[in-house]
């Protein structure tokens, strides 16, 4: 048990109006486990909702002063590895990985290991409120559920009314109860989706789908030999099980080539890191399908009987040689000749990683096109040490619910999908242009914004545009778990209860189904994103679409088609399916073939093979600004974890030793980074691990929300610098077309602070 | 024979993720601020391009000949058979003798306990067969625990197979954590 | 307790009335020595419950340098004690005439300053209760279950010296001396091993500390006598006065001799800690040249711990009363800040960081708390109340 914690003191009574910042501050510290254990109990004595039927499965008489063992699902990031919690009491004392689970193989990251403290996380989201004076004031109103969810639902309901349901944004981030956010979005009828996903790898998944079919292949690391990773971190932004794999393939002696401008964990463990300038990563790669397809080092059997356009590649990758690569990247030719060759001799065991954003330019739709035909000119599909066809989302197919067809939509999207991006599908989106359409009017002016698990206001480059644009709305509802950036400045706040608290649909992974399900009763008065969701569309007159009475029912559905004992799926955690037959060589491509040539790209007017598209470079004394993960925090959301927080407090400014000499920074100084349409004050760290002509800041920090007492202050945000620069094809954000100034802070300076 | 357990630290495995700290600070109830183990980076050695660095996981040593013991006024930390140094927190008076005399900086105060704590090998996991909670969580694969006894154990087979290294040797303190410094070679080492 | 004012004659009205005057002032200082001390005892008693209570958070070490303030005023204490001890032995034994007067007190301060080093310790610890283990579980290994029994068994025989000497039995009183003067080398040399067998601290590490602590106990043993004699001479008048004269210049004639001998000590010991480029001996070295210990050593325990006093004494020949009050006051501040740099320069460097090839840069905290501060107040107050009332009940003449 957690030995201490923070005790608000004391909770604000329903209909009471507090000050957040104030209410935070008159908290004690307690020490001791019987504090936390009366806390918890109070809570979860208090506050009966009428719509909880979270009845945690195990919790009986038998149990007490025993540690019970419950199978359940992680939610610290969006990997979802099977876990297994140790309850004693009531009391979460241990989360560990299900060995039975492909995702964790027994094992936790530090994220998922620090679980314990999401769930005790002293600025937990504890009842619902309504805003009780100015946006981003601080105060609130204590509410009852009923009317948290009445205040909500009529003012969606008259925006529907008044502007039409298109004048409602909602939108959500990768989780289990999406299906049924999405169920709310599309019978409230509105096409205005927001996902991360134009912030994320958006040029990866179109890529790969529209080359292969698939958005997110894997690798078969347990046969393969080589691989080249492009900006892909697996160490320290860690999907557990592939990272456990890579770590496994490299300790056999599979070699590792690692493209980044950093010199990442991973790229310690590489047997050659090569420090690609940003941007030009496709440089390298077109190169090395140069040397591949005019020394015929490529699988002839493989590129004739299962892709097309491999005539018009050879064409245009002949002017790419390792020479014109060289001038550009900065890997030397005779470098990019050596891997080029190494890396065929070892095919089909050898896979350019799909990556997740490589190096982040609006190029890199085009890099991931080269990465996806380098893979198809080894012949690697679904060959041993290949690429292989099991992305992220396949499993067996799930029993549902049955529920109406939706409504049609009238209105074009504000995110420009797919007028002005033709070739992003629907489901993924490109949220920064929603706040740029609200921001502008058009084609229309957006009303109101549900944000359901997802923080907008840090996650959308240009941090100070999107206050603006969420300071315009008529109305905004946050669902979360915790007082969030945007939620410090919505309308209303309905709180979720925890991954550890509720139940979600069920998850597969591989050949099994998981399910996720409480450990322990709610600590406070919070319901889970299925129940909410449902009552919200209740008072909406969407009933039909959530049929269910409480989570179980939808759970129930799903394994319908399987024979399954639901009991014994709560005792077990999972169920195995039998393994599906052996793919066929189809590809889910208009073609039905791997596409070289791309027909979609033609059909919009691109050259349907990759080209090189110049990257733009920083002015003389500007940087480029690097961003990408630690191993323990989770993009936004781990800034309030007591133990991820010691572990990383705060996001230091990695700058070139050499460079800060010059520039008079020493190590641990506070600099000032400033770029076109921001300004923040961190601290160097002075480093020989990053190229001269790169800056680095780890994302997620620079909270903007009081309410976080402990992620408040901790780190800058590089939303706050990161301009909005958005591919036209794959509506990726480039993140690292950013470039910015740094210079040690002066005193006249010190009076500023951070201005976002 | 009795068994003597030890850890083997495969460095090249370690990632520097911390997920072990977790661990422990959840399945022993570690204070906030307080740490029984840790990751030590070694590096960066070199110049930008040129460059490498280690990561060594570390916990308390259980030394063969450890200073804690040696210097401890009541007998409250001891080397048991099985190759633990215990802390019996009844004995301990908090004189904080052995964390000024812990080479390697292994020893805590407990704020509540009032006694100078650190790692115990997890031994009441080990009890229920389990292992130490920071080897049974390690994402890259970079602890690895077991009888320095057994020659069949894993531990024993690493260490037979690889050139090892303990910390400060020149302590004298004969530690059971070893180090294998290696970088795999092609056809694979280090599984 | 003869004042010598009540001596005066009385002769003119306007005498007495300056002489009630006198009179009144002074009992006023009287009376604040009493005060004082007491009020500043009180505080000290508050602040060491609140540590006791409080523990960690009330003071300022950390797991990284776990001895702090209050670990060095223990052997700030018990080392003067020892000091006092050896040298009141030695004049008895050897028969040193001159210093006899004088040395009649020194078993009474002793005492008290033992056990009030007791109490800080005791303060420090988190479990006092528990240090029965101490005697019921025994390890025979520990320098600290050494010291603590030799300093126990050390007290005991201090008291019994007292008590002879009370009852003024002199041949047994000759016995004491001899015992004692053993039981305080055997305490002060093992408390310097308690640093010396720490291995892991190679600025600690050695037989160094054991010969240091022993000379400077006999340095603040002196210092302490010193201070003694001059209170005492003017108290006293007549052949009483000049014997406590003679006394306090031979007591500071031996001061400058240990102060020259603890600078000779302290340079040898900066200069080979330096000179191997030992890493972390010489970064504890460093902290104390030019690091977060600079002040404490160069200003204190350098400045006015040996060359401010031996400039005195010099420069007054040792003849000059005043010159040697200050000369011993100071090279007492300066004792002070001797065990503190010593202990706290041991641990400026974490011992665990030493494998890694990356140098170690900077040094770890440490800061005394009030609370820590208030303890080492209130003990020197409680030493100063306790020999007064000594002073009142027991014959030290």
């Amino acid at each position: 048990m957690p030995k201490q914690s923070h005790s608000k003191i004391p909770t604000p009574q329903p209909g009471e109006t507090f000050h957040w910042n104030r209410y935070f501050t008159r908290r004690q510290f307690i020490k001791g486990s019987a504090a936390v254990l009366a806390t918890a109990a109070a809570a979860a004595g208090g506050i009966k909702t009428g719509f909880k039927e979270n009845q945690v499965a195990y919790a009986s008489e038998e149990t007490s002063g025993k540690t019970v063992a419950i199978p359940t699902i992680c939610e610290n990031c969006v990997w979802r590895c099977g876990a297994i919690a140790y309850v004693k009491d009531g009391i979460l004392t241990k989360l560990e990985g299900n060995p039975e689970h492909p995702n964790s193989r027994g094992k936790l990251c530090p994220r998922g290991n620090a679980g314990i403290k999401v769930l005790y996380d002293p600025d937990r989201l504890q009842f619902p409120m309504i805003r009780a004076g100015e946006r981003g004031s601080g105060l609130w109103r204590r509410v009852s559920w009923e009317e948290a969810l009445d205040f909500t639902a009529e003012n969606m309901q008259r925006i529907k009314d008044e502007h039409g349901p298109e004048a409602m944004i909602m939108s959500s981030t990768h989780n289990l109860t999406q299906p049924y956010f999405e169920n709310l979005l599309n019978a409230f009828g509105t096409p205005n989706y927001g996902t991360q996903r134009s912030l994320c790898f958006n040029a990866m998944t179109i890529a790969f789908t529209y080359t292969y079919g698939i958005a997110q292949p894997g690798v078969d690391y347990d046969n393969c030999r080589y691989i080249i990773y492009t900006g892909r971190n697996l160490a320290e932004a860690i999907s557990n099980s592939e990272t456990q794999k890579m770590m496994e393939f490299a300790a056999r002696g599979g070699k590792i080539v690692v493209l980044d401008p950093r010199f990442t964990i991973t790229a310690s463990k590489a047997v050659e890191w090569l420090p690609v300038k940003p941007g030009t990563d496709l440089a390298f790669f077109l190169a090395v399908n140069h040397v591949i397809v005019t020394e015929e080092l490529y699988d002839r059997d493989f590129i004739e009987k299962h892709t097309v356009g491999f005539e018009k590649l050879k064409e245009a990758l002949q002017s790419y040689s390792p020479e014109w690569a060289a001038e550009r990247c900065e890997i030397d030719a005779g470098t990019i000749r050596r891997i080029a060759r190494e890396f065929a001799s070892y095919r089909p065991a050898a896979v350019a990683h799909p990556n997740w954003r490589t190096s982040n330019f609006r190029n890199s739709f085009q890099t991931q096109r080269a990465i996806a035909i380098l893979n198809a000119l080894m012949g690697n599909w679904g060959k041993p040490g290949g690429l292989t066809p099991e992305g992220e989302e396949s499993g067996p197919e799930l029993g549902s619910l049955p529920q109406p067809p939706y409504p049609k939509v009238r209105a074009p999207r504000l995110d420009g999908v797919p007028w002005k991006y033709p070739l992003v599908p629907l489901k993924y989106g490109v949220i920064q242009e929603i706040r740029d359409a609200l921001l502008t009017g058009k084609p229309y002016q957006g009303k109101g914004w549900l944000v359901y698990r997802q923080n907008p206001l840090m996650s959308i480059p240009e941090r100070r545009k999107t206050l603006t644009a969420l300071k315009n709305l008529d109305f905004l509802a946050v669902i979360d778990i915790l007082p969030n950036d945007t939620a410090y400045y919505a309308d209303v706040i309905l709180p979720e209860s925890t991954y550890l608290e509720r139940w979600d649909p069920i998850a597969p992974a591989g050949n099994k189904l998981f399910l996720r399900q409480p450990v322990v009763e709610p600590l406070y008065d919070t319901m889970s994103g299925l129940m909410i969701l449902k009552e919200l569309g209740k008072r909406l007159g969407l009933e039909d679409y959530f049929p269910y009475e409480k989570e179980q029912d939808i759970i129930k559905a799903q394994i319908a088609p399987f024979n399954i004992d639901f009991d014994e799926l709560v005792k077990k955690g999972f169920y195995e399916v039998k393994e599906s037959e052996d793919h066929e060589m189809h590809f889910q491509t208009k073609s039905g073939k791997v596409e070289i040539n791309s027909s979609l790209l033609e059909s919009v007017g691109e050259p349907g093979v990759p080209v090189w598209q110049e990257p733009p470079a920083p002015p003389e004394g500007q940087f480029y600004l690097l961003t990408g993960k630690v191993a323990q925090h989770s993009q936004f959301t781990t800034q309030n974890n007591q133990w991820l927080m010691e572990l990383t407090p705060y996001n230091p400014l990695w700058i070139n030793a050499a460079v800060a000499k010059r520039l008079g920074i020493k190590d641990n100084q506070k600099v000032v980074v400033e770029s076109k349409v921001g300004k923040v004050i961190s601290r160097a760290n002075v480093t020989e691990a990053i190229r001269p002509d790169c800056v680095f800041l780890a994302a997620g920090f620079g909270h903007l929300s009081k309410a976080l007492t402990i992620g408040y202050g901790a780190g800058v945000s590089n939303s706050a610098l990161h301009e909005t620069n958005t591919d036209k094809l794959s509506g990726c954000q480039a993140l690292s077309e950013t470039f910015v100034t740094v210079k040690p802070l002066n005193s006249e300076e010190i009076a500023g602070g951070e201005t976002s | 024979m009795s068994k003597r357990y030890g850890f083997v630290m495969l460095v090249y495995r370690c990632i520097d993720c911390k997920a072990c700290q977790v661990a422990c600070w959840a399945e022993n109830e570690v204070p906030l601020g307080k740490t029984r183990n840790w990751i030590t980076r070694d590096g960066y050695r070199g110049t930008f391009p040129h460059l490498s660095v280690d990561y060594l996981p570390g916990n308390c040593m259980h030394c063969d000949n450890a200073p804690c013991v040696s210097v401890c006024p009541t007998g409250a930390s001891s080397k048991r058979e099985d190759g633990i140094v215990a802390v019996n927190y009844k004995k301990c008076i908090g004189c904080k003798y052995c964390m000024v005399a812990c080479p390697y900086d292994a020893r805590y105060f407990h704020p509540e306990k009032e006694v100078a704590d650190k790692c115990t090998m997890c031994k009441h996991r080990l009890a229920e067969g389990k292992e130490p909670a920071c080897v049974t969580t390690c994402v890259g694969g970079a602890r690895v625990f077991g009888d320095l006894n057994d020659p069949h154990s894993r531990v024993s087979k690493l260490l037979r197979k690889h050139r090892h290294k303990v910390l400060l040797p020149e302590q004298g303190t004969k530690p059971s954590i070893y180090y294998i410094m290696e970088r795999p070679q092609e056809g694979g080492n280090l599984e | 307790m003869s004042t010598p004012v009540s001596k005066l004659p009385a002769t003119r009205p306007e005498q007495e009335l300056e002489y009630k005057k006198v009179q009144k002032y002074r009992s006023l200082i009287e009376l604040s020595t009493w005060l004082v001390p007491a009020l500043l005892l009180f505080l000290g008693i508050i602040a060491g419950l609140h540590i006791v209570a409080a523990g960690e958070e009330a003071l300022g070490t950390s797991d990284l340098v776990p001895w702090g303030l209050l670990i060095a005023a223990y052997v700030l204490l018990a080392v003067t004690c020892s000091g006092l001890c050896m040298i009141s032995s030695l004049g008895h034994i050897l028969h040193i005439r001159k210093m006899e007067i004088v040395l009649q007190r020194a078993i009474l301060l002793a005492i008290i300053i033992l056990i009030a080093g007791f109490a800080t310790l005791a303060t420090e610890l988190g479990h006092p209760l528990r240090l029965i283990y101490v005697l019921f579980s025994p390890n025979f290994t520990s320098g600290i279950w050494w010291m603590g029994t030799i300093y126990g068994i050390y007290l005991v025989a201090l008291i019994v010296e007292l008590y002879i000497q009370q009852t003024g039995k002199h041949n047994l009183a000759r016995i004491m001396y001899i015992i004692t003067l053993i039981l305080a080398v055997a305490a002060t040399s093992n408390l310097g091993s308690v640093f010396g067998l720490i291995n892991a601290r190679p600025f600690w590490s050695g037989p160094y500390w054991s010969i240091y602590i022993l000379i400077t106990a006999i340095m603040s043993g002196l210092a302490v006598v010193t201070v003694l004699a001059w209170l005492m001479q003017r108290k006293e008048r007549g052949y009483r006065g000049d014997a406590f004269r003679s006394s306090l210049k031979t007591t500071s004639k031996g001061l400058a001799i240990l102060l020259v001998l603890t600078g000779v000590l302290t340079f040898w010991k900066i200069t080979t800690s330096l000179y191997g480029g030992i890493p972390a001996k010489e970064l504890a070295t460093l902290a104390l040249l030019k690091g977060p210990l600079a002040v404490p050593f160069w200003l204190f325990e350098i400045g006015l711990g040996i060359v401010v006093p031996l400039v005195l004494i010099i420069a007054g020949r040792s003849e000059r009363l005043n010159y040697n009050l200050l000369a011993a006051l100071s090279s007492l501040v300066g004792i002070v800040f001797m065990r503190y740099n010593m202990v706290i320069a041991g641990q400026l460097v974490p011992a665990g960081n030493l494998d890694v090839q990356q140098a170690f840069e900077g040094f770890a905290n440490y800061l005394p708390s009030s609370s820590e501060i208030l303890v080492v107040i209130g003990a020197i107050s409680f030493i100063i109340l306790a020999y007064r009332i000594g002073e009142y009940f027991l014959k030290l003449d």
